[in-house]
């Protein structure tokens, strides 16, 4: 049901908007390899589309794209399809990695730091390399003609390694390089893709001056890697059921004409076009990112906020964020940020957090994060059936949020005694992260209270295999089995009171445990 | 896929209609099943599939349009 309630109803002005979106996406990506996915993403969340389901049918539409794009581009003799595969499935790897930095990111530093790792590489890829592509464009406009280009120096390096049993021949280098070079900068390609949503402002530069590949070559080739990456997390995303195909396919009906268009634009062109066409879109992007992102220095006073939070600075952090807030009242970030340090304060202010959090979602109704922290704010409150409304609005616009199913599982079973709901939500948790051992224990509480044995030891058992040190999940064992085997308690009790008793935390539970372990004991006697 | 071979004028054309012709019965038959369309593909799990064959079948059908479209016009690549 949570599911049904991604997909927005589209009406006549949303897919002419949407066509004409992805026709211009698929011309640049035609000319120069990759690129849509910078207006595609945002054209689609603008029509009040979750973030995800924009990123996964933006994905969707990708690998038939670069199909289209890449078969046309062989006709041309412009594909090298193993170097393309090759790189494809090292940027495969690479998304994954990127993704698990990106969420690693978000768990430490909160959307602060997710927004200063991706401004990073902003800065970095785009406008170094960006730069880097334009100023070659420039450099090379008067020598370049038709017939050949150049092999830049750290390409020929490249290209003179031998390392035995790696190298591979290239048709489009016509030459042997070890693969030794070419998995780092598929991987990288595959990281940048994960980050920004465009790979190919690695992959293109990365074939072109790092392996020797021609520029028209090396934007043909990446339409491959870009299919690879596009059927990957095609898969990956559909999986959770998050693909609206309607939207992937309208924008593929409008992006097939255009990346027709793109291809055969590039028979028409010196090869420094491609660079000057590519140098000035990242640059391009880049401004636009830096515009949108920081107008008057909000961003500065939020992501210092921020630093200071994860310093412990509480009240240097709120200041900082009031005064982003304070500098652009439109700006939600600082609102939901404002919101977690009432949340968190000692003080309890939990009206205070409530307000913060309303004036996020007011700014950006579909901002799961404070709904999530809103639902967290009201259940702390007591208000039990408000604390679900605002967890199940956060699931609307993030489905895949493993601690609010884990909220929602405790929520149901302990304020308002609903045994399925809870159990349903708590596996939908551990289904998303199987090391969210919180819930694992939620749902072997659950169990216990139910009766149900056999399944509250497996839930406790998987939390021991996790963590091997988990004193929670050891006590509650063995109780459990005090219940079923009174021979296997004892030794929990013992495995219990032999790791707890090195804890302070833990004394007064040892000294329960111990009562539990005599009783246990003379009655085995008797 | 995508480029004409043939040599006769009359040809790409018809090509062009008959596959614009079905590219269009397919949008149109995914505006009028929309519902259950959305809903099947996205079930999640091993359903995974479905939408990864309608878009390996739109490609294919719309992306031969596309490329006579652009012919037809007279916008060819350089040879």
């Amino acid at each position: 049901m949570e599911i049904a309630a991604n997909f927005i109803p589209l009406n006549a002005l949303d897919v002419t908007y949407l066509l004409v979106v992805g026709f211009i996406g698929g011309l640049v990506s035609g000319f120069i390899g990759s690129g849509g996915a910078f207006v595609l993403t945002p054209a689609m969340m603008s029509m009040g589309v979750p973030g995800i389901v924009a990123v996964a049918s933006n994905i969707c539409h990708k690998f038939p794209k670069a199909l289209v794009g890449a078969i046309k581009r062989a006709r041309y003799g412009q594909v090298d399809v193993k170097l393309g595969i090759v790189l494809g499935i090292s940027a495969e790897a690479g998304v994954i990695y990127g993704a698990h930095i990106q969420e690693d990111i978000h768990r430490r530093f909160g959307d602060a730091g997710s927004n200063l790792y991706v401004s990073l590489a902003f800065v970095i890829i785009l406008g170094i390399i960006g730069s880097y592509i334009l100023w070659d464009a420039m450099k090379t406009r008067d020598t370049a003609n038709d017939k050949e280009e150049k092999v830049a120096r750290l390409a020929r390096w490249v290209q003179s390694i031998h390392i035995p049993g790696t190298m591979v021949y290239f048709k489009s280098l016509n030459a042997r390089v070890s693969v030794l070079f070419t998995l780092p900068l598929g991987f990288a390609t595959g990281m940048l893709a994960a980050t920004i949503a465009v790979g190919g402002f690695i992959g293109v530069p990365a074939m072109h001056y790092v392996l020797g590949a021609p520029a028209l070559m090396a934007s043909a080739t990446e339409l491959v890697t870009a299919f690879v990456m596009g059927l990957g997390g095609t898969m990956k995303f559909s999986w959770s059921g998050l693909v609206d195909i309607r939207l992937a396919m309208i924008i593929l009906a409008g992006s097939l004409f255009g990346i027709q268009l793109g291809a055969i634009g590039t028979t028409y062109v010196k090869p420094h076009m491609i660079k000057v066409v590519m140098g000035t879109i990242m640059v391009l992007v880049l401004l636009s990112r830096a515009i949108e992102a920081d107008p008057s220095f909000v961003v500065a006073h939020y992501t210092l906020g921020a630093v200071h939070q994860s310093l412990g600075n509480r009240w240097k952090a709120a200041a900082q964020f009031r005064a982003s807030t304070q500098l652009d009242a439109g700006y939600p970030e600082p609102f939901k940020a404002l919101g977690d340090l009432f949340l968190a304060a000692p003080r309890r202010l939990f009206d205070q957090a409530v307000e913060a959090y309303n004036k996020a979602i007011e700014l950006r109704p579909f901002y799961a994060e404070a709904w999530v922290g809103l639902g967290d704010a009201r259940a702390a409150k007591g208000e039990v059936d408000g604390a679900i409304a605002s967890y199940q609005k956060a699931l609307v616009f993030n489905p895949i949020n493993p601690k609010v199913h884990m909220s929602l599982g405790k929520i149901y079973y302990a304020e308002k005694g609903l045994y399925y709901e809870s159990v349903t939500a708590y596996k939908r948790a551990i289904e998303l992260d199987p090391q969210l051992v919180d819930a694992r224990m939620g749902l072997g509480e659950v169990y216990e209270e139910k009766g149900l044995y056999k399944e509250a030891i497996e839930e406790y058992r998987r939390v021991i295999e996790a963590d091997a040190k988990h004193t929670g999940a050891m006590y509650n064992l063995a109780l459990v089995y005090e219940k079923v085997d009174p021979r296997e308690a004892i030794a929990q009790w013992e495995r219990y009171i032999q790791l707890a008793s090195q804890l302070q935390s833990e004394k007064d539970w040892v000294d329960v445990a111990r009562q539990h372990l005599r009783k246990l004991k003379s009655r085995i006697k008797d | 896929m995508t480029d004409s071979t043939t040599t006769g004028a009359g040809k790409p054309l018809t090509r062009a209609v008959v596959y614009g012709l079905v590219s269009v019965a397919l949008y149109f038959m995914l505006y009028l099943f929309e519902d259950s369309i959305l809903a099947f593909t996205s079930r999640g799990g091993w359903y995974f599939i479905a939408p990864v064959t309608i878009a390996f079948v739109f490609s294919y059908v719309h992306g031969t349009f596309t490329g006579h479209f652009w012919d037809i016009l007279g916008i060819k690549a350089r040879k």
